[in-house]
Formats: structure tokens, C-alpha cells, sequence
């Protein structure tokens, strides 16, 4: 218990780095999304369990201080987490650097499509909503930054866990011969 | 199918679709405005911290030998031209409003003080701040936003209880009611242009407007006083077969390095 309870406060502390200090940096480190790029180590390399409290937090969190309608950051980060998970089940193994770099560019692309496609139909009930947001070139160009920040920052991570922890440690498959042991 | 629908991914579904219900309903209210209470010291400490970082990393960017001397002049200009500005105003408001000359005083607004704690998610870029002081404080929607010396930075377009966003006058979505001080007949519309100056547009044909001259608002918004500097005409934009002309503005105050602000109520 005391374990989650520590837990939810690194979400929490994870979440105002993004919020008060990530946000007031310069571009390109702006672009960098720090409660996204959690989520994927926690969930390849810890548990799937940790990354949807991760998210959950993360979300509500966002929500609350989202100019945007309530939901939106918690939808799109369940949604997003969804996917990398279906992703990392179907494609990827947990323990490589490019399945970091892969599920962290799908994990950013699909965090930001969906959240913009939410909010083009909250464009058609809610004016308000319209207010920022438009589909252009320069989304896209934008989302390239992203998702090239985040890998860049993955990148780093990957590196961090491995040199503080054995979880992406490589590791040989072995059969084990019951009859010759017993 | 059954790895992706599992149970606790179900769970994980209704328990969101229980907060966002309860947001609806207005339930979660209270926690929500105690949990901003209760997030803002940081949030503002660490606003600050990621502040000063993004100037050095500009000062270092942009190797500026001559800084010292450059800031000490830049706040000496920036001094006398809020003066001489605040002068031209107040004179321009005597001679045509001399009935009501308290009226628009510079001196009497009222105004809340904010910290920015946030700058917002918006696509593309970050001309949007999140100040700390909401509804509660008085703050509503249109309401100028201002830095130093009377300078606009921007204008408010959504307030919740405890927390407003406002957009940056450099802002594409961010528009202001302009005027050239001292210069009648000259009222247009100023716009951000790609995140980084103000465009002046919808000036009529007949006004007679030149670079280095100041924009301010024009006090044709009625949540917006006159007089507030916007910035410098840099670049006037004038074609004879044109109804209007425009102008390019380069605002007063430093976009970059803000972190108090004040809402003129």
C-alpha cells in the first residue's frame, strides 16, 4: 500500500513537471510529453496495471486544467494506452530499444489524433472548442516534433532503466529437461 | 480479443466514464477546485523554474555580447515609451473627452494580479497561458491581460472557478480593437500573426499612418480600456487599389519572459 501510495505521488509530481515546467520551456522541449513517454515503460517494462492508474491520474489531472472539455486528456490517454498495448502484445517484444522507440512514436501519434479528432466534434456541439484547434500543415508538422522529442526522450529512458534496473536485460530462453533431472 | 478487452481494462473504462459523468453533474467540483488550490504553489514555483531556463537558453541561443548594456537600455526605451505613450493618451483623452477626463485614467483600473502557471496545450505552439485566478477573482471573458507598463499581452477567453486562459496578442486566434495613439479615424483590428508579431489590419485608406508610430487598443471592445500599448508599427502595408490598408506590429512587451500579469477588471 505505502508502495501505491508513493506511486501516486510521482504521477502527480510527473504530471506538474509537465504542466508548470515543461510547458514554459522553449521550443522543442515543449513539444516533449513527459506523462505520455511514462506510460510506455511502465507498461512494457513494469505492469499494465501501473500504466492505467498512470493514465487514469495523468487524465484527470490534465482535465482539470485542460482549457479544452472535461475527458478529452483521459479518453485520448486510455485510448492511446489501448493501442500500445495491443501494439507491444502483437508486434513488439519488452525488452528492445526499438520497440521503446516504436511504441513511443504510435503511442504519440495516437495520443495526439485522437485527442484532435475529440475535439473536431466537440467543434460541431461547442464553439468555444473551434476556438484553437484547426487540422492543418502545421498540426502535422508539429506532431513530427513530437513524436521526434518523446523517441529522443525514450531513448534516454531506455538507457536509465537499464542502467539502474535488470528489467531490459537481455535474457536467454532455456529448457529446462525434467526427466534428466529427475 | 480477449488480451485487449480484459477486465481491468473494462474497469478502467467505467471508472472513467464515472468521472467524467460525476464532472458533468457537477460533483467532482469542490475536489477539482482544491485540487488546483492545493497544485498551484508548485505548479507556479515550477513555471518559474522553466521560465528562466527558456531565457537563458535564449540569451545563450541568440549570444548577445552586449547584454548588459542592451537590457539597461531596452528598460530605459521601454520606460519612456510606456511615458510618453501614457502622455500622448491622456492628452488625446483631455482635448475630446475633457467632460469625462477621470474616465479612462490609466490610474484607475481596476486589476487583478496573476501568476501564469501553465502555458496551455494548443496545436502548434504555446500562445496560450494559464493564469492563476478565475471567476472567483472577477475574472471575465475578453478582459485584457497586461504586463509592465501598461502593456497588452493578451486577452481572456476562458474562465473557470479558480484558473482563465488567455490568448497571446502574437496569437492567430487573438484579436484586439486598435488604434494609432493620437491619430483619429485610424481604428482597425489587430491580429497575431504566426506566433510572432501582431498584424494591423482593416486601417482605413484615408488614415494617415507611418512606421515607428504606436498602436494601442482603441477602446472599442467593452471589456477593454483605451489606450493600452500593443506595440510599434514596424512596416505599413498600403496598396492603392485596396479598401484598407495594414500594418505590421511588433509588440511592446516581451512575450517570452512572463510570469506576473495583471487583468484590467
Amino acid at each position: 500500500m505505502p508502495a501505491k501510495i508513493f506511486a501516486l505521488f510521482i504521477f502527480i509530481a510527473i504530471f506538474l513537471l509537465q504542466a508548470g515546467f515543461i510547458s514554459a520551456l522553449p521550443v522543442p522541449f515543449f513539444y516533449f510529453n513527459l506523462p505520455l513517454v511514462t506510460l510506455v515503460p511502465l507498461m512494457a517494462a513494469f505492469s499494465f496495471s501501473a500504466a492505467l492508474t498512470a493514465a487514469m491520474v495523468f487524465g484527470v489531472l490534465a482535465d482539470i486544467h485542460s482549457l479544452y472539455f472535461f475527458g478529452v486528456n483521459l479518453i485520448s490517454l486510455l485510448g492511446t494506452l489501448f493501442i500500445a498495448r495491443a501494439a507491444l502484445i502483437k508486434f513488439f517484444t519488452n525488452r528492445s530499444l526499438y520497440s521503446y522507440i516504436f511504441l513511443t512514436a504510435i503511442a504519440t501519434v495516437c495520443f495526439e489524433l485522437i485527442k484532435n479528432i475529440l475535439l473536431a466534434v466537440a467543434d460541431i456541439f461547442s464553439p468555444a472548442a473551434a476556438y484553437l484547434f484547426t487540422l492543418t500543415g502545421e498540426f502535422f508538422l508539429t506532431l513530427g516534433y513530437k513524436t521526434a522529442v518523446n523517441v529522443i526522450a525514450i531513448i534516454f529512458i531506455f538507457y536509465g532503466l537499464n542502467f539502474f534496473s535488470r528489467r531490459l536485460k537481455s535474457f536467454f530462453i532455456t529448457k529446462i529437461n525434467n526427466e534428466k533431472n529427475t | 480479443m480477449y488480451k485487449f478487452l480484459n477486465k481491468k481494462i473494462l474497469i478502467a473504462l467505467l471508472i472513467a466514464v464515472l468521472i467524467i459523468g460525476a464532472h458533468y453533474l457537477g460533483w467532482t467540483r469542490p475536489v477539482e477546485n482544491l485540487l488546483l488550490k492545493i497544485f498551484q504553489p508548485a505548479e507556479k514555483v515550477l513555471y518559474r523554474a522553466g521560465n528562466a531556463l527558456k531565457i537563458i537558453y535564449q540569451k545563450n541561443t541568440n549570444q548577445h555580447d552586449w547584454e548588459a548594456e542592451n537590457q539597461r537600455l531596452k528598460e530605459e526605451v521601454e520606460k519612456l515609451f510606456s511615458e510618453n505613450v501614457s502622455l500622448k493618451v491622456l492628452a488625446d483623452e483631455n482635448k475630446i473627452l475633457r467632460a469625462q477626463l477621470d474616465f479612462y485614467s490609466r490610474y484607475q483600473y481596476q486589476k487583478v494580479t496573476a501568476n501564469i502557471i501553465s502555458r496551455a496545450e494548443s496545436a502548434g505552439d504555446n500562445q496560450v497561458i494559464t493564469l492563476d485566478r478565475g471567476s472567483a477573482d472577477g475574472i471575465k471573458t475578453g478582459q485584457a491581460i497586461v504586463a509592465g507598463e501598461g502593456a497588452i499581452v493578451g486577452k481572456i477567453f476562458l474562465v473557470q472557478d479558480k484558473i482563465s486562459y488567455g490568448c497571446l496578442i502574437t496569437n492567430a486566434q487573438c484579436e484586439l480593437a486598435a488604434a494609432v495613439v493620437s491619430r483619429e479615424g485610424t481604428d482597425g483590428l489587430a491580429k497575431g500573426e504566426l506566433g510572432l508579431t501582431v498584424r494591423f489590419n482593416f486601417i482605413p485608406q484615408t488614415a494617415d499612418i507611418a512606421a515607428g508610430e504606436i498602436a494601442v487598443t482603441s477602446g472599442m471592445e467593452p471589456a477593454i480600456p483605451r489606450g493600452l500599448i500593443i506595440g510599434k508599427i514596424t512596416e505599413v502595408i498600403k496598396e492603392a487599389d485596396d479598401l484598407f490598408q495594414s500594418a505590421d506590429i511588433t509588440p511592446a512587451a516581451n512575450l517570452n519572459d512572463l510570469t506576473i500579469v495583471s487583468v484590467i477588471k
